[in-house]
C-alpha cells in the first residue's frame, strides 16, 4: 500500500461523519473531496469542492473537514481548498 | 467565510407571510369579498392585496433575501435594506388596506392613505429588487435562473408601478379624463403581471435551481434562451395590449391570444426541463417538499389552460377566477409552502448545527421535520384547492368558503410544523443541543 492511499483510506474514515446536510450522506460519499496529499511533511492538502456554488453551508463544510482530519492527527497542519474545477455534478456520488 | 451568508431577516418576512396567507384564508372563508361580492369591489381588493403582497409578496422576498447569493455564488449587495424595507412593506400594506376598506365605507381613513401606502410599498420594492439585481449583476455570468429572476424583477416594477397608478386614481388625487381608460385598461395587465411576470417567472427561475438542487439532477442541458425569449416575448405583448387598444380596437384581443401562446410556449419548455431532470434525477426518494413543489407545476397548466378557455368562452363558467386562483393558491403559494418546509429547517440547521459540524454528532436536516404530518397537511392544503377551483368555476359560493378554511387548517398545520422545526423540536434528544450548538431564534437568523 501507498502513503497516499493510506492517506487517502484514513481520510476517507475521518470524514466518514462529516454529512452534507442538504443530502444527509458524508462528504466522502457525496465525492466532495477531491483529493488529498501530503504536500509537505506533516501538510496535509485537501482539496474539496461543494455540490453547489455558493451554497450558505460551504463555510462549514470547510471547516468541518479540516477540523476532523486535524483531529484525527493525520497531519500536523491542514489545509483545504476549495475549488469548482472541475464543478461538482451529481455523477460523482458513491452510488 | 466562503458561501452564501445566512441572511438574518428571511426568518422574519416568511413569518409574517404565513400570518399574512391565514388572515386572508380567514377572511376569503368568511365570505369577505369575492365571490360574494364583485371582482372589484374593495373587499376583494382587501383579499387579494392580502395574499399577492402580504403572503407571496413577503413570501418571495424573504426567500430571495437567502436565495439571490447563493444563484449569484457572491455576497449579497446592499442587504442591509432587508429590516427597513420589511418595516415599510407592512406598513404601506397596512395603509393600502385601510384604504381600501375606506373606499367600501368599512374605515373612515382620508383616500390619501392609498398612494402613502403605496409610495412606502414602492420604495420597499425598489430598494430589494436593487440589492436583488446588484448581487445577481455582481457576477460575469449569469445562469438561467438568475435572468428570470431579473425578468421577474422587470415585471414587479411594471406591476407596482401601475398599482401605484391606481391608488392614485381611486384615492382621486390623479383624476384625468382617461381615469376610467387606465384602470379598465391597466387592471388585467397589473394582475397578469404580477402573478404570471414577476412571481410566477421568479418562482420557475428559482425552481430550476431547486429542484435540481433537491433531485441531485444535472444542472446543464436546459433550453434556456427558448424561455427566455419565450417570456420576455409574453411579457411585451402583455404590455403593449392596451396601447394596442387604443391604437387598433379590438387588436388586444388579438395581442392577448399572442400572449397566452407565448407563455403556453415557455411553460411546456419549463415543464419539459423539469420532466427531464426528474428523469435524470440521483434521489430516487423525492422528499416531501420536492414532491409538493412539483405537484404545484399541474396548477401552472390548468391555469393555462382555463385563461385559454375564459379567452375563448368569456361567459361559460368563471374560467378567469378560476384560473387566477390556481395560479395564486395552487401553483405560487403550493410552490411556496412546499419551498418554506425545506428552506426553514435548512437555514435552522445551519444556524444551530453549522459551527459545531465536524466537532458533534448533530442531527440532519431530515431529522428537524416530521413529514408524515407535514404530508397529511400538504395533502390537506391541496383537497381544499382543488374544491377552491371547483367551487368557482361551478359558482358554488359554500364550497368556496368551505375550501378557504380547509386551507386555513392545512397552512395553521404547517405553520405548527415549521414552529416545531425552528425550536429543533423533532430533533433527537441526545444530540438536539451538542456542546456549542445555539438555539436559533425563531423569528430572525443568528449571526454567525
Amino acid at each position: 500500500m501507498t502513503s497516499a492511499t493510506l492517506v487517502s483510506d484514513r481520510i476517507a474514515a475521518a470524514l466518514s461523519d462529516v454529512i452534507d446536510p442538504e443530502i444527509g450522506r458524508n462528504v466522502v460519499d457525496i465525492g466532495l473531496i477531491y483529493s488529498a496529499e501530503l504536500i509537505a511533511e506533516d501538510h496535509l492538502l485537501i482539496r474539496m469542492t461543494t455540490t453547489t456554488r455558493g451554497c450558505p453551508a460551504t463555510g462549514f463544510l470547510v471547516d468541518a473537514v479540516r477540523e476532523r482530519a486535524a483531529s484525527e492527527g493525520l497531519a500536523q497542519t491542514v489545509d483545504v481548498e476549495l475549488t469548482y474545477d472541475p464543478p461538482w455534478s451529481p455523477d460523482m456520488m458513491r452510488s | 467565510m466562503p458561501g452564501a451568508p445566512i441572511s438574518r431577516w428571511t426568518m422574519s418576512y416568511f413569518a409574517v407571510s404565513l400570518v399574512c396567507l391565514l388572515s386572508g384564508l380567514a377572511a376569503m372563508g368568511s365570505g369577505f369579498g369575492f365571490p360574494s361580492g364583485d371582482v372589484g369591489a374593495p373587499d376583494t381588493l382587501v383579499v387579494v392585496h392580502l395574499l399577492a403582497i402580504g403572503w407571496l409578496g413577503l413570501l418571495f422576498c424573504g426567500a430571495l433575501l437567502q436565495f439571490v447569493p447563493v444563484l449569484a455564488a457572491a455576497r449579497p449587495r446592499f442587504a442591509s435594506v432587508a429590516a427597513p424595507a420589511l418595516v415599510m412593506l407592512v406598513f404601506g400594506l397596512s395603509a393600502l388596506l385601510a384604504g381600501f376598506l375606506s373606499l367600501g365605507g368599512r374605515a373612515g381613513f382620508d383616500l390619501a392613505i392609498m398612494p402613502v401606502g403605496a409610495a412606502l410599498l414602492v420604495s420597499a420594492f425598489i430598494a430589494l429588487a436593487v440589492s436583488y439585481a446588484a448581487t445577481i449583476l455582481s457576477r460575469p455570468e449569469i445562469d438561467l435562473s438568475g435572468k428570470l429572476v431579473l425578468v421577474g424583477l422587470v415585471s414587479l416594477l411594471v406591476t407596482i408601478a401601475l398599482g401605484a397608478t391606481f391608488t392614485g386614481v381611486l384615492s382621486g388625487m390623479l383624476s384625468t379624463e382617461w381615469s376610467a381608460e387606465l384602470l379598465l385598461r391597466g387592471l388585467p395587465v397589473h394582475a397578469f403581471s404580477g402573478v404570471a411576470g414577476w412571481m410566477s417567472i421568479t418562482a420557475v427561475g428559482v425552481s430550476y435551481r431547486l429542484f435540481s438542487m433537491f433531485m441531485l439532477a444535472p444542472e446543464s442541458g436546459f433550453s434556456t434562451r427558448r424561455l427566455i425569449a419565450g417570456l420576455v416575448a409574453a411579457l411585451a405583448m402583455l404590455w403593449v395590449s392596451p396601447f394596442a387598444a387604443l391604437a387598433y380596437p379590438g387588436a388586444d384581443v388579438a395581442v392577448e391570444w399572442i400572449a397566452v401562446a407565448l407563455f403556453a410556449g415557455a411553460l411546456f419548455v419549463y415543464l419539459s426541463d423539469v420532466f427531464r431532470m426528474v428523469r435524470s434525477r440521483r434521489r430516487k426518494t423525492l422528499e416531501l417538499n420536492t414532491l409538493a413543489g412539483v405537484g404545484s407545476l399541474v396548477y401552472l397548466l390548468a391555469a393555462v389552460v382555463m385563461v385559454a378557455m375564459h379567452q375563448l368562452f368569456p361567459d361559460t363558467l368563471a374560467f378567469g377566477p378560476a384560473a387566477i386562483y390556481a395560479l395564486a393558491m395552487g401553483w405560487l403559494s403550493g410552490l411556496g409552502l412546499a419551498q418554506l418546509y425545506k428552506i426553514v429547517p435548512f437555514v435552522t440547521w445551519l444556524e444551530a448545527y453549522g459551527p459545531v459540524m465536524g466537532r458533534a454528532a448533530v442531527p440532519r436536516v431530515q431529522d428537524l421535520v416530521r413529514e408524515s404530518r407535514g404530508r397529511s397537511w400538504f395533502i390537506l392544503y391541496h383537497a381544499g384547492v382543488l374544491l377552491g377551483v371547483a367551487g368557482l368555476l361551478c359558482g358554488a359560493e359554500l364550497a368556496f368558503h368551505l375550501a378557504a378554511w380547509v386551507e386555513f387548517a392545512a397552512v395553521a398545520g404547517l405553520a405548527v410544523e415549521l414552529f416545531h422545526a425552528r425550536r429543533l423540536g423533532y430533533a433527537p434528544a441526545d444530540i438536539r443541543l451538542p456542546k456549542g450548538a445555539v438555539r436559533p431564534h425563531l423569528l430572525f437568523a443568528n449571526q454567525i
